[in-house]
């Protein structure tokens, strides 16, 4: 058994010896009426795996809510804060304790550093200090 | 002139064409399955479920049968990642659930010369054995194994000529 031609002789002889006769196999019409039928109605097995899937990832994107959403605001929230908004607007508005926010974590380390109704203090200065 | 009945979702497809080579593909499914008759049904079913939906739509750039094929070995790799995911996640309970690799003609027969043949194509990597199998026994091209295969020609080659290779030289010690 040397050459090539023996090698596929006997290969072809050991899948043939496994091959299945006509009465083994499913007909085809029967396989494909169990085809079209798959398409309409999931099996149980693959419905039981995609109902399983699609309830674990809307339970984490639920978890990672509830952490974002009971998180403390930090200290880089507030930096971020103090960034976007202008002193001058801050300070005509109403929403005046926005700055107030924005400075209120450094107080306890800081309580040289005025906090309200004090023109003096400028943004830059609190950002210089964070 | 009647025309021949197509699939819908599939109009290059003609009924009459994919029943003549449904032993075929069934047979080519066997040998996805390790020969386990109910996944292989399984399997053809859910090839033919993709045929029928148009999910795997056939452009008659390659045979219908490489292409029948193709979406066979396809799914048969997709249940076997998703068996391995299972058993990842769940450990020895995914056993009882996982289609098995794909495997070498369990043959009956006492000879003793095909039960070295079968030892030989054991000791080859899987996508060796597919190769042989579909160039030596389902008499596929290369060419036509590749593209099966979802594989490059050039690495198809490298199988085949190292599987050929492997399995006469063993079959030589052998004898």
């Amino acid at each position: 058994m040397k050459d090539s031609s023996a090698v596929t002789a006997a290969i072809r002889r050991l899948y043939a010896s496994a091959e299945p006769n006509a009465t083994q196999r499913p007909s085809f019409r029967a396989t494909l009426q169990a085809a079209s039928h798959r398409g309409t109605h999931q099996s149980p097995r693959r419905l039981g795996w995609n109902v399983a899937m699609i309830g674990g990832i809307g339970a984490a994107a639920l978890a990672i809510l509830l952490v974002l959403w009971s998180r403390e605001p930090t200290l880089q929230d507030d930096i971020q804060l103090a960034s976007t908004v202008s002193y001058d607007d801050i300070w005509r508005s109403p929403s005046d304790h926005l700055l107030v926010q924005a400075v209120d974590p450094l107080l306890g380390s800081t309580p040289t550093m005025p906090l309200t109704g004090t023109p003096n203090l400028s943004l830059d200065s609190a950002k210089e200090y964070l | 002139m009647a025309q021949p009945e197509t699939l819908s979702a599939n109009p290059r497809i003609a009924l009459t064409d994919l029943e003549a080579m449904h032993g075929d593909a069934y047979s080519w499914a066997l040998t996805r399955c390790r020969y386990s008759r109910p996944d292989a049904a399984d399997l053809l079913q859910d090839a033919y479920s993709r045929l029928l939906d148009g999910s795997a739509r056939f452009d008659g750039r390659s045979t219908l049968r490489s292409f029948l094929f193709g979406v066979i070995d396809r799914i048969a790799r997709e249940q076997r990642r998703r068996a391995r995911i299972r058993a990842l996640l769940l450990g020895k309970f995914a056993d009882a659930l996982a289609p098995e690799q794909p495997g070498e003609p369990q043959n009956q027969v006492g000879d003793a010369e095909l039960a070295q043949v079968r030892a030989a194509l054991l000791e080859l990597s899987p996508r060796q054995r597919d190769v042989l199998e579909l160039v030596f026994y389902r008499d596929c091209s290369i060419e036509a194994a590749a593209d099966i295969l979802g594989m490059p020609v050039g690495t198809a080659r490298t199988h085949y000529q190292r599987g050929k290779q492997s399995m006469a030289t063993k079959l030589k010690v052998a004898s």
